[in-house]
């Protein structure tokens, strides 16, 4: 994710920027003390640290130039007439692009090999490097159009330029602490490429940054978890959990009902086992279950012909066997109540997703009563009974409702939790403007 | 499907969804539901919508006789005996359910 690979380069450049004395930090102690390298390991040192360097370099030039046609300048003077094309002016992010890659270009530098970002140094201020080039590398395939990756929002997307301009900054700073290093080589347009940056970071903060950028990007593929099944809830929540898994494949009208009655079993089986430890989790999953009752009485009159899922359904069975076999006597800890409501969160989100998007698929299709006999028209033969159906179809706008108001859960614990993402970047803006961290309070020690 | 099997389909479902949503318990609502669920598999899931005004009652020892005996006449409509046998077995056990 951004999230992780983003507060990683802007935590380990803030360190650095705290960093001074850099002679010292590459073995040499002119005559304060003997020198612990040679010039030679310290020439070495100063290449790896231009490889380094050019690796963030790289990054911060191709996601520049990923996330510009995202952006839209906060002082982008629009056209009065809005039938009128406004002309593209040449933003704050367009100079930083051409000046990172200028100076990209102009430096010598070879990019790092995978044995270099993978060994690690002796020297700590090298190894603060690698960790760089390493999060510049892992950050690569987050921003860059990777195929199939959603657009970005204008916000999210200045809030990346924000970022770029952040770093590309630090570059300029320690590149000029950095100059008496043998073999060391400045940036070249080092100005021009610090007054592009110094713009695009002031046209950012006109705006509020949209942090949920953070949870785009990269992340592993969840698998199934394999195996015998685990002893007591974990195994309950190991089938929920392939369950969710599984449920990536649009289920059957048939399957999407077993699952939601399992849904419906397990919560209201957890809630009462739940009560003596939580009795928030345990309402809360006494109202999950009574929103599955409705789903399922919703889902009753929705077919489908084509469609999967038998395996989700398995795993949903699955659950619900092995949450009987538990005696009602085991207590659920803490730990497994959070884990059941992280998980519950998920499969909601996934089933909402799936009625959601039901009308829009035309995968599942309503049911009709059958025709009733007119038998009181007096006529010789009886017909069937004219009925006529509002263009809404009630059943599936019920269905959306209970989806979008009670399976969707508000914006809280993980999604919006962009903590990590905020610290890293007030350190780094911090660690530029040199302010000092705050003091820890004098000990008293007797 | 002819319109009198779907007609004892439908009676059927319309029964069966009623005892699931005035069962006593979760468990017991559940069994009904699956019961449901597996009658419709049985068809493939071409069967009829619920329909309340197929049923006139709401008691559940009627809603009961009158599902198992629609689902008995499905017989005639070329449902297999042993699908027919296993689905009331699974009726009974959650209309115990629901009593106990």
């Amino acid at each position: 994710m951004y999230g992780e690979n983003g507060a990683l380069l802007r935590t380990a450049l803030a360190e650095l920027l705290r960093q001074h004395r850099i002679q010292q930090r590459v073995g040499r102690h002119w005559r304060t003390a003997p020198d612990v390298t040679t010039d030679a390991a310290r020439a070495e040192a100063s290449v790896l640290i231009r490889a380094y360097r050019q690796a963030v370099l790289v990054w911060c030039h191709q996601t520049a130039a990923a996330i510009n046609p995202y952006v839209v300048s906060n002082v982008t003077h629009l056209p009065p007439n809005p039938f009128i094309g406004a002309e593209r002016e040449l933003a704050p992010l367009d100079s930083l692009e051409r000046a990172l890659r200028e100076t990209r270009d102009a430096s010598s530098a070879h990019l790092p090999t995978l044995a270099l970002l993978t060994t690690p140094h002796e020297l700590p201020l090298v190894e603060s490097w690698r960790q760089i080039a390493r999060a510049a590398a892992l950050a690569e395939h987050d921003i860059n159009a990777a195929p199939g990756a959603r657009a970005l929002t204008v916000e999210e997307a200045l809030t990346v330029a924000g970022d770029v301009a952040s770093i590309s900054q630090a570059l300029i700073v320690l590149d000029r602490r950095y100059k008496n290093l043998p073999n060391w080589e400045p940036l070249r347009k080092s100005t021009q490429l610090g007054w592009a940056a110094l713009a695009c970071a002031l046209d950012a903060s006109l705006g509020s940054p949209d942090l949920s950028i953070d949870d785009h990007g990269w992340r592993p593929r969840t698998k199934p978890i394999r195996g015998p099944a685990r002893p007591g809830y974990l195994g309950v929540l190991q089938a929920e959990h392939n369950m969710l898994v599984r449920l990536s494949t649009r289920p059957t009208a048939l399957n999407l009902r077993l699952i939601v009655d399992s849904q419906r079993l397990v919560s209201a089986l957890l809630a009462d086992r739940a009560e003596a430890t939580d009795h928030q989790a345990a309402e809360r999953w006494r109202r999950r279950a009574s929103t599955y009752e409705l789903l399922q009485r919703q889902l009753r009159d929705i077919g489908s012909l084509v469609g999967g899922g038998g395996a989700a359904a398995a795993q949903a069975a699955a659950a619900v066997s092995r949450l009987r076999s538990i005696p009602t006597t085991t207590r659920v800890e803490p730990r497994t109540i959070r884990g059941f409501a992280t998980m519950f969160a998920h499969v909601d989100d996934r089933i909402a997703e799936i009625v959601e998007n039901s009308r829009e698929d035309g995968q599942y299709f309503e049911r009709i009563k059958l025709p009733a006999v007119a038998s009181d028209t007096r006529r010789l033969v009886h017909m069937a009974k004219e009925t006529y159906v509002p263009v809404t179809l009630a059943t599936q706008t019920r269905l959306r409702a209970i989806a979008r108001h009670r399976l969707r859960q508000p914006a809280t614990s993980m999604s919006a939790d962009h903590s990590d993402g905020r610290k890293s970047r007030a350190e780094i803006q911090a660690a530029l403007i040199h302010r000092p961290l705050p003091e820890q309070p004098p000990r008293m020690e007797i | 499907v002819l319109i009198a099997h779907a007609f004892t389909l439908g009676l059927a479902r319309t029964c069966l969804a009623s005892l699931a949503d005035h069962a006593h318990t979760v468990q017991a609502s559940s069994a009904y539901e699956r019961v449901l669920i597996e009658l419709d598999r049985l068809h493939g899931d071409v069967v009829p919508a619920i329909d309340q005004d197929l049923v006139s009652t709401d008691q559940r020892n009627m809603l009961y006789v009158i599902a198992a005996s629609s689902i008995e006449d499905l017989a005639d409509h070329g449902l297999d005996d042993l699908n027919i046998e296993l689905i009331l077995a699974m009726l009974g056990d959650a209309f115990d359910q629901d009593a106990g």
